[in-house]
């Protein structure tokens, strides 16, 4: 039987990663790349605490399931709408590096 | 009556068996399921393969029928063993790849699609205690896996570095995923109706086949599947005298093969979902008290399922993409939605009354909806008529014949 | 070892080291692809979580729907020669250097603590029980029924907003 710490652990070294890819990366969809992992980070930890109180409740808690739930729906919405303005972005700017697009820069 | 036992139910049999074996190994019961499991997953996947060789030499008899010509008659009495002929050619060729191709996305696209299709294998009841996994979520499980196919087109045509491959995939992709959203909406009405995701409880609750609660879910479901395997009349991603070969050109060899197999196992494969949602599965009579007899009739309703779909692929002309778009988007999608409302209403105002009075009120709804959508389709259909381009005799670039004297050369 | 925690290593590894490629492969395609095997790998653990509904739907919503939009969107935005730069910012020593101070500090203090230390086992409810309670909560009024019809807004508003933006400005429209 798997210790709840070994989930929580996975989740930070998961969510490391994610941040480390978002901040460093150059190309805009490299960075919604990271992003969608730093979701999945945080729905492993929302699911893996569902999990213990459910099994401390007895029965099954449903706000755990309806928070991870809301989590996959904001993070579909994003990725299709991020999409669309980094297409956007390119047909007019010709390019993806996120660096370049700096023209509200003051 | 210990053979007969046995012969009623054999893979329990085999599998009591088996475990008594490893405890008398000294193997630790978890182990012990783990590894019966194990057995039983490459015993399911080799069988569904060894499928796919009769599915072969069916398909081409039966498509030779049909376009009145004799189909493979020479290897073995009526081509029997034509398939083990194409299997050994398809073995022993020579696997060309091609200059700068991308190596991981072109070598697991085959991988892929084949495994797409034999994970939907778990999950359906063959009888009333064995199946692959007991799932509480089938339902979403065969949708997501049967999206995983999709991945497997796109990596190919990605991999193959060639630009029609790449067109092919994209104009593929698009297709299956949005044949997509029919089925997930139409397998909600079968939830609604059943109360439950897992295929063991929707074949059990049906005592009453859902195909006459929903025949419109059925022909949309069937339709939608049909579409999501890319066969005939929606094949235009690999139209053979279109595109050459589509996303799987630059594939030879036993790659090919793999893709071969994925397409004409993936048909059998969604008639036997469709059968053990629609049509009851491996109820029949005398089923649950012999469950080899439960084998036997979902194996006879999904071939005849397949045989349809076989009769369809052999006589529709193909459609176009944009045809095609329309079907899903502006047809079977909303179609499915008004279904969807229609049955979640009827079922709970009907909520505890006879089963029959709720077939035959489900049943108008449903004939009533197919016929007030296609009503709409065709008075839309008239307001998009082309317009036809002046008649007159154009101008034919082309040079005077001084024999014939004629002026536009017609 | 139970096969279960055997299991959850492997996962946990795989999951990990594709991750890594993620951030770090030059060309982007292949770290799409690296991408869709850790959604993979988060399914699985969801699977190993008992929350079986959100296994098939990271299948069907992440897997079978995000990655493949975001393959799309790689292959519509590659230019010739931007697969041979490097892909890291300047600053990605003091990134990195960062990161690794916050997951260690993590995971340190998760090792401690009484709560987070207790054994995750197979819960006592079966076959479609919370699906059943996921359902009814996500409907009832007096339970998550504003969040469920926020989000679908919030989707209609992504549908709607989507369309626009791929829309050719000559009035013709871009699915």
């Amino acid at each position: 039987m798997i210790p709840l710490s070994w989930y929580l652990i996975l989740a930070a070294v998961l969510f490391g990663i994610g941040m480390f890819g978002a901040i460093s990366r150059k190309n805009a969809v490299a960075v919604l790349i990271s992003i969608e992992l730093m979701l999945n980070a945080v729905n492993v930890n929302i699911l893996a605490f569902w999990h213990y109180h459910s099994q401390l409740l007895g029965s099954t808690e449903i706000s755990g399931l309806v928070f991870a739930a809301v989590v996959i729906i904001a993070a579909a919405a994003e990725v299709a709408i991020g999409l669309a303005i980094i297409i956007a972005v390119y047909r007019l700017r010709k390019t993806v590096v996120a660096s370049d697009l700096n023209v509200l820069k003051g | 009556m210990k053979i007969l036992e046995f012969l009623s139910n054999p893979i329990i049999g085999i599998e009591q068996w088996i475990m008594q074996l490893l405890e008398n190994w000294g193997v630790t019961p978890e182990w012990q399921t783990f590894l019966v499991y194990l057995i039983g997953a490459a015993i399911l996947g080799t069988g569904a393969l060894l499928i796919t060789l009769i599915l072969i030499w069916a398909e081409r008899k039966i498509i030779g029928r049909l376009q009145d010509r004799l189909g493979p008659n020479r290897i073995g009495p009526w081509g029997i063993f034509q398939p083990v002929a194409d299997m050994l050619k398809i073995f022993i060729k020579e696997h060309i790849i091609p200059d700068g191709v991308d190596p991981i996305p072109y070598h697991l696209a085959p991988i892929i699609s084949v495994a797409s299709v034999l994970l939907l294998w778990s999950v359906v009841p063959f009888s009333d205690s064995v199946r692959g996994s007991d799932l509480n979520v089938a339902l979403l499980f065969i949708l997501g896996v049967g999206g995983l196919g999709e991945l497997g087109v796109i990596l190919a045509g990605w991999g193959s570095n060639n630009k029609y491959s790449m067109l092919s995939a994209f104009r593929a992709s698009a297709q299956m995923i949005s044949y997509e959203i029919p089925m997930a909406i139409v397998l909600l009405a079968t939830v609604i109706l059943s109360g439950s995701m897992s295929m063991g409880d929707i074949v059990k609750s049906q005592n009453i086949a859902y195909i006459f609660f929903l025949p419109l879910g059925a022909f949309i479901f069937f339709v939608a599947s049909i579409a999501e395997n890319g066969r005939a009349p929606f094949d235009l991603a690999e139209a053979e005298s279109e595109l050459v070969a589509g996303f799987n050109m630059e594939y030879s060899g036993l790659k090919f093969g793999m893709f071969y197999v994925a397409d004409f196992l993936r048909a059998f494969t969604s008639a036997v979902i469709f059968s053990s949602i629609f049509l009851g599965g491996w109820r029949g009579p005398g089923a649950e008290q012999i469950p080899i007899l439960g084998f036997v009739y979902l194996l006879i309703k999904s071939v005849i399922v397949w045989f349809l779909g076989v009769w369809i692929r052999g006589s529709l002309p193909r459609f176009r993409v944009d045809q095609m778009m329309a079907i899903t988007w502006k047809f079977l999608t909303p179609l499915a939605l008004a279904l969807f409302i229609a049955v979640a209403f009827v079922m709970k105002l009907l909520e505890n009354t006879n089963q029959w009075l709720q077939v035959l009120i489900l049943l108008v709804i449903n004939v009533a909806l197919f016929f007030v959508g296609f009503a709409i389709i065709k008075k839309f259909e008239k307001e998009k008529e082309r317009k036809i381009v002046s008649s007159k005799k154009r101008v034919l670039a082309q040079p005077t014949n001084p024999f014939t004297q004629s002026e536009t050369g017609g | 070892m139970t096969p279960l925690q055997i299991v959850f290593i492997l996962v946990a590894l795989v999951t990990i080291v594709s991750a890594l490629f993620v951030v770090s492969l030059r060309k982007i395609f292949h770290a799409a692809l690296w991408l869709i095997v850790t959604l993979m790998g988060v399914a699985i653990i969801f699977a190993l979580l008992e929350a079986s509904f959100f296994a098939a739907v990271q299948i069907l919503v992440y897997i079978g729907a995000i990655a493949i939009i975001l393959i799309f969107a790689i292959m519509l935005t590659r230019n010739i020669m931007s697969d041979e730069e490097v892909q890291i910012n300047r600053s990605w020593g003091i990134v990195l250097f960062l990161v690794l101070v916050f997951t260690v500090i993590f995971i340190s203090q998760l090792s401690s603590s009484d709560v987070i230390n207790t054994i995750l086992i197979p819960l006592e409810f079966q076959g479609q029980e919370s699906i059943i309670a996921f359902g009814e909560g996500l409907l009832d009024p007096a339970g998550y029924a504003l969040p469920f019809e926020l989000a679908s807004l919030l989707l209609l508003g992504a549908l709607v907003g989507g369309v626009y933006i791929a829309m050719d400005k000559k009035g013709g429209e871009n699915k």
